[in-house]
């Protein structure tokens, strides 16, 4: 917006209008100086007309020069460096894939009482339509410098060609614990094709995949529209840092254990698949988690058992993980798991590495049917002798919870 | 004789006429040049549009050193809500409409610049709607400009006024209403002796809207010719509002200090950043936490102590911090069972050393738990 400095040019022109006057009666009364009768008076329309014109020339100048100090000429050279988000430039494939995947991520957080956290960076052309889209749905947005929030949101898009040498787009994305991620062929730069089913990770929410065709996205495989459940990253990729439990009671006994006890007994604690630390609960009366569980209430008890000295599931026991899963669990449900391995041993990492890592094969099999690894709560229960009824002697005990309402 | 006194004397009228013409050139060539001081400072509409709903048309209406003024105004009165408790940006969501005015777009520029999550909304939805106006008054003292900002039932304004044709400085103190939690608050009025100015004064400080306050501290800021900074040494919008949250976690960990007596430690971890300027956690580390704040209650306390530094006073172990309690909040944990333990001089670990950095991360429970 430009606005026109009136007062500025007004002022201008009056100060040379006066300087040139002030010149012409200078330069006449100098040149009637020499005059010997007023006829031999030089008159300025003959011998002087060039300079009002300079003179005018001279003010216009002027006042040209007082007018180019506009108000709104920006004076930050940094201004230009802000780049506005190029929601545009993105290819029709990846408006595409991107709509795909807000279609998942719509059924799996309510957009009005969701913020995701997003990436503050505005150099991805992606990432701000992802942005665009996932504000015009309706979600809070909450612009990060770094990875903040328990609902961030990340993306990776993979270009490679697939086992028959078609090109292939390779997208995956996390919103806080649930992974989405789905394969699509590329044929041409104008057309998308679904090459797997949208796999999920992290939740159990029953997802649709309708895989409506348009002019750029062509279903051709209806047995690729439909979610599957997986696991995100296997248990020793996560690895997150060890969280251990200092409580007094778990002090002492660890005192009293290594100053009194001359027989080698079964050690109080040990960690779980989470790297949590626990208590060995054949000693204890109560769960680990028992606070997290205060409001919620037990719905369902099983026990998968293994064989002797053994952490193979088998598929017996992988089925009925499964049904127990399919048939049972809800999104919000929290699934406690209690290892057990009471009883003589001639393996190595004896009852506490038994007892704990059959938890942790259980916790593998619920991983990789979408459970997140939050909602499993894992924890053992090891002796060199048996536990009587209170805990099987090796076997896995699975507790459904579910909240109060 | 006469011949050469004529001569002489048109001479000097040549050369008067000469002198005027170089005047006028050398003004005339003056302006070729830049000029010095007198070009105002402003900003282009891109640095207050907001990435979200901005409407920058509204924006490309006013002038440079409006949308400038517009800047100076919403980082003042956003740096101020950063330091309400209730108002923690990494915890809270705004529900805003899309800006139709200049005033609404810096406004909505500045929360996102200052980390709240905004919804769009098409009507007034939600706990922290925001609403904001910009009122002029003609008073007794000259033409005044009142500013305010709402979020939900917090509302703050203030008055300012443009001194010198191109500076603005508030003309009053900032109000506040909706919270008592004023007393810490520490104004961002040095955003505005940055402009410089010629001898002027404004004055400093909080109230409580329609409430007397024993507490009140006033303070009257002088701004001088030689305060002016250049445009690129000015404070940028993203640090003052860095240096509110870090002066309202300053306050909150003196002030709040928990007796640990009362408390048993439950669980600790210790999160590593990859090096010592990184805010990155990482999937482990949130992992960690996400398992840390399952087993939180009401009443138990989440200990932070981050600060490793030789001196005692490290600002990047505080922004650690800072970055884990925003995790916690994040989490739902709130803010006030959240603590940051003081930094504690620690001679093992060199200012130059850019390794693996922990940060520990403490459970406590009141002894009465169970």
């Amino acid at each position: 917006m430009v606005s026109f400095p009136l007062k500025k040019v007004t002022f201008a022109a009056l100060v040379s209008f006066k300087i040139w006057s002030l010149f012409v009666y200078m330069i006449r009364k100098e040149a009637c100086r020499a005059c010997i009768t007023r006829a031999d008076c030089p008159s300025p329309h003959t011998n002087f007309n060039w300079i009002p014109v300079l003179g005018m020339v001279s003010a216009l100048l002027l006042t040209a020069c007082g007018s180019v100090n506009m108000r709104d000429s920006p004076a930050s050279g940094s201004a230009e460096e802000i780049p506005m988000s190029p929601v545009s430039s993105i290819s029709a494939v990846d408006r595409a894939i991107a709509a795909d995947m807000l279609r998942t991520a719509l059924q799996i957080y309510t957009p009005f009482n969701t913020t995701l956290q997003m990436s503050k960076s505005d150099d991805d052309p992606l990432l701000s339509h992802f942005i665009q889209e996932f504000a015009n749905s309706g979600y809070g947005i909450q612009r990060v410098s770094a990875d903040q929030g328990s609902n961030f949101f990340s993306f990776t898009r993979t270009e490679e060609d697939s086992d028959d040498g078609q090109p292939l787009i390779r997208f995956d994305s996390s919103i806080g614990a649930v992974d989405m991620g789905r394969d699509y062929f590329v044929p041409d730069d104008k057309t998308v094709v679904p090459a797997s089913p949208v796999r999920l990770s992290g939740t159990r929410i029953a997802v649709n995949v309708p895989d409506e065709s348009d002019d750029t996205f062509k279903a051709l495989n209806p047995a690729n529209s439909r979610a599957v459940y997986v696991a995100s990253m296997n248990l020793a990729e996560q690895a997150p840092p060890l969280i251990s439990l200092i409580t007094d009671e778990v002090v002492d006994q660890v005192a009293t254990q290594s100053t009194q006890s001359t027989q080698p007994a079964a050690s109080l604690q040990g960690l779980n698949s989470s790297r949590v630390e626990i208590n060995n609960l054949f000693y204890a009366d109560q769960s680990n988690f028992s606070s997290i569980l205060d409001d919620y209430q037990q719905i369902e008890r099983q026990i998968v058992v293994f064989g002797n000295d053994s952490m193979v599931l088998g598929n017996t026991n992988k089925l009925l993980i499964e049904q127990f899963v399919q048939q049972r669990v809800n999104t919000d449900d929290l699934i406690s798991l209690v290892g057990c391995s009471n009883g003589p041993t001639v393996l190595d990492i004896g009852n506490e590495g038994l007892a704990l890592g059959r938890a942790e094969r259980v916790t593998q099999a619920l991983l990789s049917q979408g459970i997140g690894r939050d909602r499993i709560l894992d924890e053992g229960c090891w002796a060199p002798v048996s536990a009587g009824d209170k805990f099987p002697s090796r076997g896995v005990v699975l507790e459904l919870w579910r909240r109060l309402s | 004789m006469i011949i050469t006194h004529r001569a002489l004397l048109h001479r000097r009228a040549c050369l008067i006429v000469m002198a005027y013409c170089l005047a006028s050139v050398a003004l005339a060539s003056g302006c070729a040049a830049p000029p010095v001081e007198v070009e105002p400072y402003g900003i282009a509409s891109e640095e207050i549009t907001p990435r979200i709903g901005g409407n920058q048309t509204a924006l490309e209406q006013i002038s440079a050193s409006e949308r400038a003024h517009l800047q100076l105004i919403s980082t003042n009165l956003i740096s101020t809500l950063v330091q309400i408790p209730r108002m923690q940006s990494g915890s809270v969501t705004l529900q805003i409409n899309e800006p139709q005015t200049a005033f609404g777009n810096a406004v909505v520029r500045a929360l996102e610049v200052a980390g709240f999550g905004l919804q769009v909304v098409n009507a007034d939805q939600g706990q922290n709607y925001v609403s904001y106006s910009k009122r002029l008054s003609e008073t007794e003292s000259g033409l005044v400009t009142d500013y305010q900002l709402s979020v939900g039932k917090i509302s703050l304004s203030r008055e300012f006024s443009v001194q010198n044709d191109n500076q603005i400085y508030p003309s009053s103190l900032l109000t506040i209403d909706g919270t008592d939690s004023i007393a810490d608050i520490e104004l961002s009025d040095a955003i505005f002796v940055e402009q410089g100015g010629r001898g002027d004064a404004f004055i400093s400080g909080v109230q409580l809207e329609g409430e007397p306050n024993p507490d009140l501290a006033v303070m009257t800021v002088d701004v001088r010719e030689y305060d002016e900074l250049p445009a690129d040494k000015r404070t940028p919008q993203s640090q003052v509002f860095d240096e509110a949250r870090q002066h309202f976690f300053a306050v909150q960990a003196k002030k709040d200090s928990p007796s640990l007596d009362q408390f048993n430690k439950h669980r600790r971890t210790v999160l590593i950043f990859n090096d010592d300027k990184t805010l990155l956690m990482g999937d482990a580390n949130k992992q960690a936490v996400r398992l840390l704040v399952r087993e939180f209650s009401d009443e138990d306390i989440m200990l932070i102590r981050a600060c490793l530094d030789a001196d005692g006073t490290s600002k990047t172990s505080m922004k650690r911090a800072m970055r884990v309690e925003q995790e916690l909040l994040g989490f739902g944990i709130p803010p006030e069972s959240t603590y940051i333990a003081p930094c504690a001089r620690a001679s093992y670990r060199h200012s130059s050393d850019n390794s693996p950095t922990p940060v520990e991360l403490v459970h406590y429970r009141p002894i009465s738990a169970p």
